[in-house]
């Protein structure tokens, strides 16, 4: 049984990891105000670059700096359309979607079906995987998992206690106050959608470096949104956000389980389970019962305009 | 002002297709002498064949598209067809208004022959078959008005799979798996296969299906994988397009059987050996069929060469090896049949008395699951 | 060294409303030109081609067909989108429709062609506007996002149609994952000899109903008062909460109205995955048409003729994924446009003109002086 418990822990730690990359980035994004929903898009770029990188110059390193660069260059692309330029976001992220999906599947071309023998590896880390359960299930992974356990609780500190942190939530609540306060509102703003780009596409690497192995058109199959409503799904918390990612990946895992040993209702039902799971949560944790504050940033998909003031 | 705009665009648009189309007025020329041919004669050089496929896929996904297309080349390589007589369209929705440009684009190009590789046109090209009597669609799966089927006996292959799988098994325990993907019927067939070789080597052999309800999903397929090796299954078969199954098994100590393509390259510690499609033979004949003229079968369904196991990996025992092949070999030549009496279902109706053998149209469907497989499709 | 200046513009004339985003469209067909030639193809021989087979006889047969679930899909997240909701679940919408429509098709009574074909109808909008429901009274009460909620709704209505598909209600004996034909009784008829289905018309009507809807009626105003800021309209006594209820319900029959389309106009059945995407690019097709019902169909066919025109280039070796391609630069394009729209460069040391409220976003542009036109 311990060890059924471990495999599923496991198994949804390696789903969460991949899907949290983007959620955090776009948590990110989302606190200084603007809403990418062209994650899928996005990561497919990254998980492509990532891929060809590894297949042509066989380096790990290599292939995760330029998949955080093509994410940044994509970001770079985002910012200006949606900050300089003031598009309408939902759209503006629509857009990036389409572009990256099929720009993705083009280039991705003269690497389908090509094996590049090359992904990140899981190991231990001595003494802590030892611990019963918790140990087994995640502290054997890979590095990129790994990284996110510091990501969490670093991102954590920095939005909710310190001043950098301050002003990202500002950024999202109320542009104008910052911008009277002399902060450029514009190149934070900038700043943090490259960011969140950035780690979108580093979602994209583990598909094809870490998760599995390889590269096919289209091959996230609509991760980009699961991170998109896990933002939501988490009140804008990174930490929530976790939880949220867990919650699925194991929903998932498990409903293959239990679809195994009863055969009463359609296996289709166990597959809609996840996504049943995050409206009920959704409605419970982000319901204004009581008429209370939204989390949402104040701003959000609001382009900032200095003549609006 | 906006009339002037509108005008102004509409000459352009119009202006563009004119130096468009006087560039394929060449073309048209030649296309044109091209049809009076195949109208004159009844038989035609093999070598002269246009064949245009229609992929609902890119044909190099490392499945199901990819089999279909090195099936067509190899087969026209034996025939003399060269290269170039070959049309692909990738990607092709399973609409009407897709499926319908490509084969016409297909049929502009002077293709003698539609391959449908995916049953979803089949609906499609059967309307548009009455219009086009001078070219054969032929489609996967289905016969249907107007098309020809083909169709490859994969249960002779899974069936020694499933053999084999259950050989290596023996000293464990006698439950084996299979992640698949779709309630389809080459998707069953390959189960029942697979569960009815397991049998064949023991029979109180079992198979546990891990259902994906999707075609393509690296997540899915992991965690459909994960969920079978935490049952504690250790030899799978798949139906999967992506190495996801592959690799979750090679990362957790478990082993499987590839299916669509020689998977062994991205899980080498863990793919016994790959269940291939040979489309090859099938196409050839079709090809010869069509050159020859006459009344083509409206339902080639092959096996033999054309339902290939890679070769067996260092992973399968010398003696386990030898099992195998001698089993192909009676398979072959008809010794063993795979759908042979007495034959019944998982909720125990009977399919095929004893002395019996199932007929064609029956395996074709493939309504049923066997009594040894545990799926939570089985209705 | 002369610094530029940008500056709103005061009023932006029709010509500039049309001409902008078709100058944008082109800069993404140049843009993806230089793939293309990369790749070494002729962009303008692509292009043509492409054109050559959207305005052929049987090239705008096929655009149509292929052109008329977007429409719907279209129209409905235009509808959503007029009050700021978004709509992202019209696939799940037209999914639901479709599958309550054959269901009557198939399993219904037998009854005489016309009253069937209303009680479809009928069906298709209430299955479609049933999904939207349930995403909207959420939002309407707890001001949950409509966003994600519409989009698990997808997920979740595309599995119980492969259910459908795989399962009970596969055609008997066939192998394909995909319903009966219904009886020919009800088809819809094709419009004299163009071989354009009549569905078509239902869609135009339809445009046109919504175009009045926002123009003239009441309902249409409150629309507009809410979207511009809901505080102001309760204020003004308007029921915020039926109002949201009110059209993402709407929004929804309409997107299940294209399962109407494709049963009883196209292809007389119900597959596996039929929406195949549809709703997505609806939210394309709502924004480039500037949310105006009659553009919206313009754009739908155009999305249409750019499926069918992509496969047929395929023939001279152009990669498949050259529509997505080309769909996403021309959004990108064009969305980006949009600012030009707004905003003139000026140099440094020119007149800079009265400063005057002008519209900023396009969503929200409704110039009251053009009675809205758009």
């Amino acid at each position: 049984m311990s060890v059924l418990i471990v495999s599923i822990i496991s198994t949804a730690v390696l789903y969460a990891v991949s899907v949290l990359y983007a959620a955090i980035g776009e948590i990110f994004s989302q606190k200084a105000g603007v809403m990418n929903l062209g994650l899928e898009g996005i990561m497919l770029m990254g998980a492509v670059s990532g891929y060809l990188v590894a297949v042509h110059q066989k380096n790990l390193a290599l292939a995760l700096i330029v998949v955080i660069l093509v994410g940044a260059a994509l970001g770079l692309v985002f910012a200006f359309v949606t900050v300089t330029l003031q598009a309408d976001q939902t759209v503006a992220g629509m857009a990036m979607l389409t572009f990256g999906t099929g720009l993705s599947g083009f280039i991705g071309n003269s690497v389908a079906g090509v094996n590049a023998n090359l992904a990140f590896q899981s190991f231990e880390i001595p003494l802590l995987c030892k611990i019963p359960i918790i140990g087994p299930s995640l502290f054997d992974q890979n590095i990129l998992v790994y990284a996110m356990y510091i990501i969490v609780p670093v991102s954590m500190i920095y939005i909710y206690k310190t001043r950098p942190g301050m002003i990202l939530r500002a950024l999202g609540e109320n542009p104008a106050t910052l911008d009277s306060a002399g902060y450029n509102v514009f190149a934070l703003r900038y700043g943090y959608v490259i960011f969140g780009s950035a780690m979108t596409a580093v979602s994209g690497a583990c598909v094809s470096l870490a998760y599995t192995n390889f590269w096919s058109d289209n091959m996230t199959s609509g991760k980009g949104w699961i991170a998109v409503a896990l933002v939501v799904f988490a009140s804008w918390n990174p930490v929530i956000a976790v939880f949220g990612a867990l919650l699925f990946g194991a929903i998932s895992v498990i409903g293959v389980d239990i679809q195994m040993v009863s055969s009463t209702l359609p296996s289709q039902f166990y597959s809609a389970l996840p996504y049943v799971a995050t409206i009920i949560a959704l409605i419970f944790t982000t319901g204004n019962f009581r008429k209370k504050r939204s989390a949402a940033p104040a701003a959000l998909c609001i382009p900032y305009d200095r003549e609006e003031r | 002002m906006k009339k002037k705009l509108l005008s102004i665009i509409l000459a352009a648009a119009l202006a563009v297709s004119c130096l468009a189309g006087c560039g394929n007025a060449a073309n048209d020329s030649s296309k044109g002498s091209a049809d009076n041919e195949k109208q004159t004669g009844g038989a035609t050089a093999v070598s002269d064949l246009k064949i245009g496929e229609i992929e609902s896929y890119v044909i190099n996904d490392g499945g199901w598209c990819q089999a279909t297309h090195t099936g067509l080349v190899n087969a026209m390589e034996e025939c003399g067809i060269p290269e170039e007589n070959l049309l692909t369209l990738e990607n092709i929705a399973e609409d009407q208004a897709s499926v319908q440009a490509a084969a016409e684009q297909l049929i502009d190009e002077g293709c003698d022959i539609i391959i449908g590789a995916s049953t979803g046109y089949s609906g499609y090209l059967s309307d548009m078959a009455a219009d086009y009597p001078d070219v054969t669609f032929a489609q996967w799966g289905t016969e249907t008005d107007g098309l020809v089927a083909y169709e490859l006996r994969s249960y002779e292959a899974m069936f020694v799979a499933g053999y084999v799988c259950e050989l290596m098994s023996q000293d464990e325990n006698t439950k084996l798996g299979f992640s698949a993907s779709m309630d389809e019927f080459s998707v069953r067939t390959a189960i029942n296969s697979y569960a009815l070789g397991a049998k064949y080597a023991n029979p109180k052999a079992t198979v546990q299906v891990a259902c994906a309800d999707t075609w393509y999903d690296p997540d899915k397929e992991t965690q459909c994988a994960k969920s079978l090796i935490d049952a504690g299954i250790k030899y799978m078969g798949m139906e999967a397009t992506s190495p996801a199954v592959a690799q979750t098994c090679e990362a957790n100590g478990a082993y499987c059987v590839g299916y669509h393509v020689d998977m062994s390259q991205y899980a080498p510690d863990a793919v016994l050996f790959s269940f291939t499609w040979n489309f090859a033979p099938i196409f050839k004949q079709i090809f010869e069929d069509k050159a020859a003229g006459g009344e083509m079968k409206s339902l080639y369904y092959e096996g033999g060469e054309c339902a290939q196991l890679t070769e067996f990996s260092d992973l399968v025992p010398e003696d386990i090896q030898q099992k195998g092949n001698e089993l192909k070999e009676k398979i072959a030549s008809g010794e063993v049949q795979v759908y042979a009496g007495p034959l019944s279902d998982d909720k125990g109706n009977e399919l095929v008395a004893e002395g019996q053998v199932m007929d064609d149209a029956t395996i074709l469907l493939q309504d049923f699951y066997v009594s040894n497989v545990d799926c939570a499709w089985s209705k | 060294m002369h610094k530029f200046r940008v500056q709103k513009r005061t009023e932006v004339s029709m010509t500039r409303k049309i001409l902008n985003p078709i100058v944008f469209v082109l800069f993404a067909l140049v843009f993806c030109g230089i793939f293309l030639a990369v790749l070494k193809f002729n962009p303008l021989e692509v292009y043509g081609k492409m054109l050559e087979e959207i305005f052929s006889v049987r090239g705008v047969q096929k655009s149509v067909v292929a052109g008329l679930p977007l429409m719907f899909t279209g129209l409905a997240v235009a509808f959503g989108y007029r009050m700021n909701l978004n709509n992202i679940g019209a696939d799940g919408q037209y999914a639901m429709g479709s599958i309550l429509c054959i269901w009557f098709a198939l399993y219904g009574p037998d009854m005489p062609a016309v009253p069937k074909l209303i009680i479809m109808f009928v069906l298709a909008a209430a299955g479609g506007a049933f999904i939207s429901l349930l995403a909207a009274i959420p939002r309407a009460f707890w001001n949950v996002s409509e966003t994600i909620l519409t989009m698990m709704l997808n997920y979740i209505v595309l599995l119980f149609l492969n259910f459908l598909m795989y399962g009970p209600w596969k055609e008997e004996g066939q192998m394909v994952a995909q319903t009966a034909r219904t009886d020919e009784r009800y088809w819809l008829p094709d419009i004299g000899n163009t071989g354009i289905n009549s569905i078509v018309i239902i869609a135009v009507i339809m445009a046109v109903a919504i175009y009045f809807f926002h123009k003239k009626t009441s309902k249409g105003y409150q629309m507009e008062v809410i979207r511009r800021g809901p505080a102001a309209a309760k204020y003004a006594g308007m029921n915020v909460k039926a109002n949201i209820i009110f059209v993402l319900g709407i929004s929804g029959a309409i997107a299940g109205l294209a399962g109407f389309a494709q049963v009883g106009g196209i292809i007389h059945r119900v597959q596996a995955d039929l929406p195949n995407g549809a709703g997505y690019t609806g939210i394309v097709i709502a924004y480039l048409a500037g949310l105006n019902p009659l553009v919206v169909l313009i754009v739908g066919f155009l999305f249409g003729a750019l499926q069918i025109s992509a496969v047929a280039v395929q023939i001279t070796g152009v990669p498949s994924q050259i529509a997505t391609m080309i769909q996403g630069s021309i959004m990108l394009f064009v969305i980006a446009g949009e600012f030009f729209k707004r905003y003139k460069i000026t140099r440094q040391n020119s007149q800079p003109s009265l400063p005057e409220k002008a519209t900023e976003d396009p969503k929200k542009e409704i110039p009251v002086q053009e009675g809205g036109a758009e």
